[in-house]
């Protein structure tokens, strides 16, 4: 699992049925020591409801579908969780509640 | 997902079985902020009916044979929707409606 | 799936049996304007390629799987088709 920041959204009207009522949103890689943003963004399934700004889990390749929401469903990408806190050695990096988001 | 632009096709002849039928799409991943080719090609199956000039987002590995079409292929890149718009950090990075209406003048 | 040109035949005596009876090939990946790019790599063939042809190279275990229809197959790389041409940006590329 790799952490990511939600920055926005995709529409698809013109899908695979088995997207339907799926949400996509963008994400950009976010550095863990840092809590910077590092990277290229992507676009990623959303089964937890998360929102711009939350920084997030999320799971890649066949991991991705082993949601109920994604099941037999065709993503390589999807988002698992809302992170709450990081710690790293005993070093609180993140909390949400004091992110400014 | 790979989100990318639909810039050409490939024709096969001597292909495997497990081919027989899917149509071939040369994709550009784009860069989603600018919407500019990255450098980049992947030759995707196309499982939405997409046509060139076209974005869409695929699905790459196992998760590109997920539907019931694309299960019986051994695609590893396959196209699974056209993207109408994208947003991003508030601001909209894309939006097919706009370019269509762009090109058309 | 990536377009690739074949630049070579591997012959190994001493492999992973389910790879017996299996042509592998040497590949390299091609850039839309028919350049070759990075380094070769060993692939195996499903579609009867030869030296210089222009293939479709498919980059998937489960791929694999299917294309030689061996359920316990290993493999990355598989050869999935002879391209006979493509159309890129308006211009149409002849591959044989």
């Amino acid at each position: 699992m790799q952490l990511a920041k939600v920055i926005g959204s995709m529409v698809s009207t013109r899908k695979c049925e088995r997207l339907e009522g799926m949400k996509l949103l963008v994400a950009v890689p976010i550095d863990m020591e840092t809590m910077e943003e590092k990277g290229a963004p992507f676009v990623t399934a959303d089964t937890v409801g998360a929102g711009e700004g939350e920084i997030v889990m999320w799971a890649g390749g066949s991991s991705s579908r082993q949601t109920d929401l994604t099941t037999g469903k065709p993503v390589d990408s999807t988002i698992i969780g809302i992170v709450d806190f990081v710690d790293i050695q005993g070093k609180r990096v993140y909390a949400k509640s004091e992110a400014g988001t | 997902m790979m989100v990318g632009r639909v810039t050409g096709n490939v024709v096969s002849t001597n292909k495997i079985e497990k081919l027989t039928g899917a149509r071939m799409l040369i994709v550009e991943p784009v860069s989603l902020e600018t919407i500019e080719p990255t450098g980049d090609y992947i030759v995707c199956v196309d499982d939405v009916g997409a046509g060139e000039g076209d974005l869409v987002f695929c699905a790459y590995g196992s998760s590109s044979r997920q539907s019931d079409t694309s299960k019986l292929l051994a695609t590893d890149y396959t196209i699974f929707g056209i993207v109408d718009s994208l947003t991003l950090r508030g601001v909209r990075t894309y939006d097919k409606a706009k370019e269509a209406a762009h090109a058309a003048g | 799936m990536k377009i690739g040109v074949i630049t070579g035949t591997v012959v190994s005596t001493v492999k992973y049996e389910r790879y017996r009876g299996m042509k592998m090939l040497k590949a390299r990946n091609l850039t839309l304007e028919g350049e070759p790019t990075g380094e070769e790599f060993v692939v195996l063939d499903a579609a009867d390629a030869g030296i210089g042809d222009i293939v479709l190279l498919n980059n998937d275990g489960g791929s694999a799987k299917m294309v030689t229809g061996d359920s316990q197959l290993i493999a990355s790389m598989t050869v999935c088709g002879v391209v006979d041409h493509y159309t890129w940006r308006g211009k149409t590329v002849y591959c044989h």
